[in-house]
């Protein structure tokens, strides 16, 4: 059957390119590797430093984005409820933003952030110019789980004479718990997945950064310049790129998690 | 209560002349209905005859729903419902209302009656937990989950959520309890033990409750106002003490109806 | 009193919030344009087209084989992967059992997480020396397709099979109860009901390939040139900005913001096709 028969080459496909990565990506991983400094241009020890300047580009970005997101899902669903104007526009605004390729975002984070701002090459910048990248699907999420609380309870709220700012934080926030848990993990997904828009942001200096503002090289950035710029570099591109899966699907996983917590919720009827 | 407010009259609620709108599309027409004091007044009609809409102007639920427009007016105690000064919030803890299907909060026993007491000022621990006592026993809740007020309200059956929801707006000490269709959601037993709590809150409450059912009216309403569906639009047809209202309707058609059911 | 002023200070700080996110999308045109804009209007923009050659410190800004090269690109990964991803649709929808549907879902989702920097990645150890083995140098615009149409493959295999998935089940029962084979009802009924899905998915599917860039920056030689077979080594629009934007100057920056801005206008116009298609289907 044809159908049957692609499926199964693509799954075949699908395996060759997970297993290529993890069978040559799990023999470099080793405590050294994770610990040490590169060395010769990354051939050699470790990615610490990579870890590290990944781990602060995240914090920037969800640290940024997470109350923007926050605020703006909170409007669009409890208080625009797709009925203003401005949130019209906001709404409209978001769905253009989801679909600006990562590049764009690269050029943009330069000019506004490293140039016209001043920061230049560094973790701030990169972090920023994500933030503004994985807003869309921060909001997207957390509107979603807003709007996931019943009009039952939101009428039965303000029958016991409720205030809105009650109603929010007592009752809507709450059940918004797992679906904000699940925004902020698809953000971190998409933040972490990311290369393009941070080679010419956070730039790709590979030793560790000492603050805020210095360049620092993510985890993605690592394997494409391992796998790119440095010839011999394939053996530490794989084990990096192990690592970047593992994360990934790692947070995946908790999405998950998150996701199937929240629709239990939904369901026992409240 | 309510010293240097309007001097009260026997009548809790007036409505005058109330239409209602829901964008262009008018629901209500013209009802002039006066609901007595500690009574219980039972609303009859059919479907879409603009029963629930009428209830939920009574403390201005309405307002929640953005197309929503109210003209005529509306007398809870005297004041005028729609005056510009009015407090929603304080209105709605006065008159507090039961909606068809039970909705607990998703926390505990405990919290969903604590929470709206906490949020009308009511901040000391023993109080609260008085309050809670009593109105839990008012309902006859008390002894069923007295050991178990940290548990998920979610976890009750569907009877005890509507008596829980029914204890929660009680604990606010509201003077009128607007309840739509409170029993059609629940079991013949259920169905019961409403009933005769309504019956015991007859006289410190005034009760007005949506009904389908024309035997539970007549069982446990003192008055009763029977709204019709005239081309889409819900209108009062005739209101009277319920032995009247079943027995001798001034109405040809609240004869019909009254009768045609009951077969 | 207390208690308004809160819900005034949340409102007003949700208001200001929302009217950041929805500022980014506009700062991101207005600063693009900015930095275009000493160039745009130094020079005729029809030479960005007509130059001969792209050597931008030399005051040649012919972008036209990059731009070849992002089209060939997104057409040849589209011809690649929309049979694919239709045909895995109809296999999870039609064929496959439930069990295996669900799991064959959930391995595409997967795949659609994994970043494009180890699509690269693998694209570059793996595939091009496959490549060289049938003619150098391997690195080339069948890698950047290949590669691409697997990348892109998860998006419209999902969504189509969205879309199949909402095809009325009385149209299948009714198309059954006129006697036509299973093979009939799903070419015949279900795919052409599902069509504007399955066309909004292609089209998202085609703007993430032509605005890709790791994939085709790694396994695609990025050599200036308007290929002569799809063994010719290409550089896109996309790789093009990445590989000099680090140490790019003046009118050479505003050549490459100029191209950023071109790229942008090409995917937005994918964004209204795919929404005007969702717009007629809702007014059905």
């Amino acid at each position: 059957m044809l159908c049957t028969g692609v499926a199964v080459g693509v799954g075949l496909f699908f395996f060759w390119l997970i297993g290529d990565i993890f069978l040559k990506g799990a023999p470099g991983i080793t405590w050294e590797f994770l610990w040490d400094e590169p060395e010769n241009a990354g051939r050699k020890g470790g990615i610490a430093p990579v870890l590290v300047s990944t781990a602060a580009i995240l914090l920037v970005t969800l640290g940024t984005a997470v109350p923007i997101g926050f605020g703006t899902a909170v409007f669009l669903a409890e208080f625009s409820q797709g009925k203003t104007t401005l949130g019209r526009m906001v709404r409209r605004a978001l769905d253009v933003l989801a679909s600006v390729p990562s590049i764009i975002f690269g050029l943009f984070g330069n000019a506004v952030f490293s140039h016209w701002m001043g920061l230049g090459f560094s973790i701030l910048s990169g972090g920023l110019t994500l933030a503004c990248m994985v807003l869309p699907i921060l909001i997207r999420t957390i509107e979603a789980g807003l709007r996931a609380v019943p009009l039952s309870t939101r009428l039965s709220a303000a029958a016991l004479g409720l205030s809105r700012v009650a109603v929010l934080r007592d009752l809507i926030f709450p059940a918004a718990v797992p679906s904000l848990a699940a925004g902020l993990l698809l953000g971190l997904g998409r933040a972490l997945s990311e290369t393009a828009a941070l080679i010419f942001t956070s730039g790709y200096v590979s030793r560790m950064p000492e603050s805020l503002l210095d360049s620092g090289r993510s985890l993605s950035v690592h394997i494409y310049d391992l796998a790119m710029n440095v010839p011999g570099g394939d053996t530490h591109a794989y084990a990096s790129a192990w690592v970047l899966i593992v994360l990934l699907f790692s947070i995946n996983g908790l999405t998950a998690l998150c996701l199937d917590h929240w629709g239990k919720t939904r369901m026992r009827g409240l | 209560m309510n010293k240097g407010k309007p001097k009260l009259n026997q009548y809790s609620i007036e409505t005058q002349k109330l239409n209602l709108f829901y964008g262009k599309t008018p629901v209500l027409k013209e009802v002039n209905l006066q609901i007595k004091r500690g009574l219980v007044t039972s609303i009859i009609g059919p479907s879409g005859s603009g029963k629930t809409s009428f209830l939920t102007v009574l403390n201005r639920l309405t307002d929640l729903i953005p197309a929503a427009r109210v003209d005529g007016s509306v007398f809870v105690n005297g004041e005028n419902l729609f005056a510009p000064d009015v407090d929603t919030i304080q209105l709605r803890r006065r008159v507090g209302m039961i909606f068809q299907k039970p909705v607990p909060f998703p926390f505990s026993i405990q919290k969903n009656m604590v929470l709206p007491l906490r949020e009308h000022g009511m901040k000391d621990r023993r109080q609260q937990a008085e309050r809670v006592e009593t109105v839990l026993r008012d309902v006859g809740l008390w002894e069923e989950v007295k050991d178990r007020l940290s548990h998920s309200a979610g976890l009750l059956s569907g009877g005890q959520q509507q008596r829980l929801c029914i204890a929660r707006a009680l604990a606010l000490k509201p003077e009128i309890l607007l309840m739509d269709e409170p029993c059609s959601a629940l079991d013949p037993i259920s169905t019961a033990a409403i009933e005769s709590l309504i019956q015991s809150l007859k006289g410190r409450y005034t009760i007005v409750i949506v009904t389908h059912n024309l035997a539970q009216a007549r069982r446990i309403s003192d008055e009763t106002a029977f709204f019709w569906n005239v081309e889409g639009i819900g209108q009062l047809v005739e209101s009277a003490p319920t032995e009247i209202l079943f027995e001798a309707p001034a109405d040809p058609l609240t004869k019909a109806y009254v009768h045609g059911i009951r077969g | 009193m207390s208690l308004a002023r809160t819900e005034r200070m949340l409102y007003a700080g949700c208001r200001l919030a929302s009217i950041c996110s929805g500022l980014i999308v506009l700062f991101i045109g207005f600063f693009l344009f900015k930095e275009s804009l000493p160039l745009l209007l130094k020079i005729n923009p029809m030479r960005f087209l007509n130059d001969p050659g792209w050597h931008p410190t030399e005051g040649q800004f012919g972008l036209f084989p990059m731009f070849a090269g992002s089209l060939l690109i997104t057409v040849g990964a589209m011809i690649v992967a929309a049979p694919l991803g239709i045909i895995l649709a109809v296999f999870c929808r039609f064929f496959a059992p439930r069990k295996i549907a669900n799991a064959y879902q959930a391995l595409l989702s997967v795949l659609s997480g994994i970043p494009s920097v180890v699509f690269g990645l693998w694209g570059l150890v793996v595939l091009a020396p496959i490549i060289r083995h049938v003619q150098p140098p391997g690195v080339s615009l069948l890698a950047g397709v290949l590669v691409l149409a697997v990348m892109i493959l998860p998006t419209i295999a999902l969504s189509a099979n969205a879309a199949m998935t909402s095809v009325p089940f009385e149209y299948l029962q009714g198309a059954a109860a006129l006697g036509f084979s299973k093979w009939q009802r799903v070419w015949g009924v279900a795919i052409p009901a599902a069509r504007p899905g399955i066309v909004t998915g292609m089209i998202l599917g085609a703007g993430r390939a032509i605005g890709e860039t790791m994939v085709v920056l790694m396994v695609c030689g990025n050599v200036v040139q308007v290929p002569d077979s799809v063994f010719d080594p290409v550089r896109t629009l996309t790789a093009n900005i990445a590989l000099e934007m680090s140490y790019a100057l003046s009118d050479h920056r505003a050549a490459l913001f100029v191209s950023g801005l071109m790229l942008l206008f090409v995917v937005m116009g994918f964004v209204a096709i795919s929404e005007s298609i969702r717009a007629k289907v809702i007014e059905k």
